[in-house]
C-alpha cells in the first residue's frame, strides 16, 4: 500500500517537476539554495500527498505546496528581492531579440514582490482567477485587482524594449 | 512583446530546466514549524524521563510525606505531558502545505504561544513543589522527615533552598524556552505579518 503510494507519487512528481523548478527559479536568489529548496518542497509534497484526494489537478496541488513552502521557508534561504536584478534588467532591456525579451520578462517578474510574483506566474501558466485565489488564499476580487496592477507594472517595464 | 509567448519561451528555455546537483528526498524538514515540532518532542521526552524517575522514587521511598510530594509531581508532569502532546498534535495536523497556509501558520503560532504561556504559569507552582520534594527526598535517605521538619532551623533551610531554587529554575526554564521556541516563533510572527500585509 505504502509502496504503491510512493510509486504513484514519484510518477506524478516526474511528470510535474517542471513546476517545482519554475517556482525555485522565480524565488531563489542563490543557485546553492535551489537544491535545498527542491528537497524541502519534495518533502512537504510527500508529507501532504496522502491528503491529496484528486479533487484538483495534481499540478495545481503541487503549485500550492511549492509556493507555500517557498514563502514559509524564506527565513532559511535568501529569496530574490525586488531590487536584486535591477542592473541585469537594465542590461537586457535595451536589446530586443527573443531571448533577451524572455530574460527581461524573467527579471521583471523577479522584481515583483513575493505575492505578486506568485499571482502573475499562475496567471501566465493559464490559471483562472478563481484557481489563483484558491491556491494563494487571497480573495478572487483581490486577485483580479492585483493582477490588473501587476500587468500594468510589467507592461510599463517591458515597453522599454 | 506578446507576454504569453514570451512566457512560454522563458518557461521552455529557462524556468523548467532541472536544478543543478543530485537530488535525494530528505526524511526531515528544515522548516521553522518542523523545528517547533522537534522542540515539543524533546520536551515530551524529558517529561517522560522525569516521570520515570519520580515513579521509581515513589516506589522505593518508604516515608508517606515524601510519597505525597512525589505523587503530586507525577500528577503535574502527567498533566504537562498531556498539554504538550495535545499542542504537538494540533501543530502537526496544521503543518500541511496544501491548505491555506496563512491560517494554518496562525493556528500553529497561537497554539504554541498559549501552550508556552500555560507552562510559564505552571512553573511558578512547580518549582517550589519540586524544590520541596527534592529537599524532603534528600532528607529521607538518612532520617525521619516528619521529625526533622519539626525543627525551625530545618524549615528555614527549606525556605532558603526554595528562595534560591524557584527563581533559578524559573529563569533557566525561560532561557531554555527561548532557545527552543523563541527564534522560530519570531519567524512565524514576521511571516504572518507579511502575509497579512500582502493581502
Amino acid at each position: 500500500m505504502a509502496h504503491n503510494l510512493e510509486k504513484e507519487f514519484t510518477e506524478q512528481i516526474d511528470q510535474n517537476r517542471g513546476i517545482i523548478y519554475k517556482v525555485i527559479r522565480l524565488y531563489v536568489h542563490h543557485e546553492d539554495d535551489e537544491k535545498d529548496l527542491f528537497q524541502e518542497i519534495l518533502f512537504q509534497a510527500w508529507k501532504s500527498y496522502p491528503r491529496f484526494l484528486g479533487q484538483s489537478k495534481f499540478s495545481t496541488w503541487l503549485y500550492r505546496v511549492a509556493l507555500n513552502t517557498v514563502l514559509t521557508f524564506k527565513r532559511r534561504i535568501k529569496l530574490v528581492e525586488p531590487h536584486d536584478d535591477m542592473s541585469r534588467f537594465n542590461a537586457v532591456s535595451t536589446v530586443g531579440n527573443r531571448n533577451e525579451e524572455s530574460e527581461a520578462l524573467y527579471i521583471a517578474i523577479r522584481m515583483l514582490n513575493e505575492i505578486d510574483r506568485m499571482i502573475v506566474t499562475l496567471h501566465l501558466d493559464g490559471y483562472e482567477n478563481e484557481e489563483i485565489a484558491d491556491i494563494t488564499g487571497i480573495t478572487k476580487n483581490n486577485t483580479a485587482v492585483k493582477l490588473h496592477r501587476i500587468k500594468e507594472t510589467l507592461t510599463k517595464k517591458l515597453n522599454i524594449i | 512583446m506578446d507576454l504569453q509567448e514570451t512566457w512560454k519561451n522563458l518557461d521552455r528555455e529557462k524556468l523548467s530546466k532541472p536544478v543543478k546537483g543530485e537530488i535525494e528526498i530528505r526524511t526531515t524538514s528544515k522548516h521553522p514549524v518542523q523545528k517547533l515540532i522537534a522542540s515539543f518532542r524533546y520536551a515530551l521526552g524529558f517529561i517522560v524521563l522525569f516521570e520515570v524517575v519520580f515513579i521509581y522514587c515513589f516506589s522505593v521511598v518508604p516515608q508517606p510525606i515524601v510519597k505525597i510530594f512525589l505523587a503530586l509531581m507525577i500528577i503535574i508532569y502527567a498533566f504537562g505531558f498531556l498539554t504538550n502532546y495535545r499542542t504537538l498534535r494540533k501543530i502537526e495536523s496544521h503543518f500541511v502545505m496544501d491548505s491555506n497556509f496563512k491560517d494554518s501558520l496562525q493556528v500553529i503560532y497561537d497554539s504554541t504561544k498559549t501552550s508556552l504561556a500555560l507552562q510559564r504559569r505552571a512553573w511558578i507552582f512547580i518549582y517550589p513543589l519540586a524544590g520541596t520534594t527534592g529537599f524532603l527526598l534528600g532528607l529521607s535517605l538518612s532520617t525521619d522527615v516528619v521529625e526533622v521538619m519539626q525543627k525551625t532551623k530545618n524549615i528555614v533551610a527549606l525556605i532558603i533552598t526554595l528562595a534560591i531554587v524557584t527563581p533559578l529554575g524559573y529563569y533557566l526554564a525561560v532561557w531554555m524556552e527561548n532557545l527552543s521556541y523563541g527564534k522560530y516563533l519570531i519567524q512565524l510572527e514576521t511571516l504572518i505579518a507579511e502575509l497579512n500585509q500582502a493581502e
